[in-house]
């Protein structure tokens, strides 16, 4: 058993969702054909050095799997013949040049979205936290401001209610006088 | 017939660490290596010895392959 790597462009046009499919499919093609999977790494969309198919972008995807060389030449075939994949290139590697520390397919192509929001969403929770414990202390002193600003803003809202109390008391004495 | 004649020493000979990029996945290391019209520079103008010229010659052709590096440029395009 030896190691080889795909590298393949996939169809620019094609969503996140079909391309993790067509990844998978792939990969179960290798399954079937008695290899391995050692790694799976999406290098994204890209310009092609030359146009393929019309084509001047596409997505590259590196397939890197253990096996006997005898099925390489059926699993080529059967890149060949996908029409989603514009281009694939297979070759033997080392033990060495096989990628370590690869985030799952589904955080590399953005689909667990519901699990990345999760972490952004506790982030932010807990960074709230935080500032509001260094606002605390600029906090205090705009208090003490408003305190001594209070003072002032009370001042008139006493002259208007003693003016209130003088108006209520000219209207009841206005009152006593009618009776 | 006076010639001052400076003699290249291989990038790969002066650094072993660099052996490991002439591979066709680093395609922009490999750039290095092409004219602008997409050509293989030879060995005797970048320096490159007879052993490693001979690899990146082959990794440059991987890298055609798969689209990565161009087979040509047309200056009147560029």
């Amino acid at each position: 058993m030896t190691y080889y790597e795909t590298m393949y462009i996939v169809h620019p046009a094609i969503e996140s969702g079909r391309l993790k499919d067509l990844i998978l499919s792939v990969e179960k093609n290798m399954h079937n054909l008695g290899g391995e999977t050692c790694a799976i790494s999406v290098w994204g969309k890209k310009k092609l050095a030359y146009p393929i198919n019309k084509e001047r972008y596409g997505m590259y995807v590196l397939f890197q799997f253990k096996s006997d060389g005898s099925s390489n030449k059926d699993f080529n075939l059967g890149l060949d013949h996908n029409a989603n994949i514009l281009a694939y290139l297979t070759t033997k590697i080392e033990e060495d040049g096989l990628l370590n520390d690869i985030a799952s397919l589904d955080n590399q192509l953005g689909l667990s979205q519901s699990s990345e929001t999760t972490k952004l969403e506790e982030k932010p929770e807990e960074e709230p936290e935080e500032d509001t414990s260094t606002e605390e202390k600029p906090e205090e002193e705009p208090e003490e401001d408003t305190s001594t600003e209070e003072k002032p803003e009370e001042e008139p809202e006493e002259d208007t209610s003693t003016e209130e109390k003088s108006e209520g008391k000219s209207e009841e004495k206005s009152e006593q006088e009618d009776k | 017939m006076a010639l001052s004649y400076q003699k290249k020493i291989c990038p790969f000979k002066e650094n072993s660490e660099l052996i490991k990029m002439i591979n066709y996945k680093e395609h922009k290391f490999l750039r290095k290596f092409l004219t602008d019209q997409g050509k293989i520079i030879p060995g005797y103008v970048t320096g490159v010895s007879a052993k490693y010229q001979r690899l990146i010659a082959k990794e440059i052709k991987k890298a055609r392959n798969i689209a990565l590096l161009p087979y040509h440029v047309d200056p009147r395009n560029v």
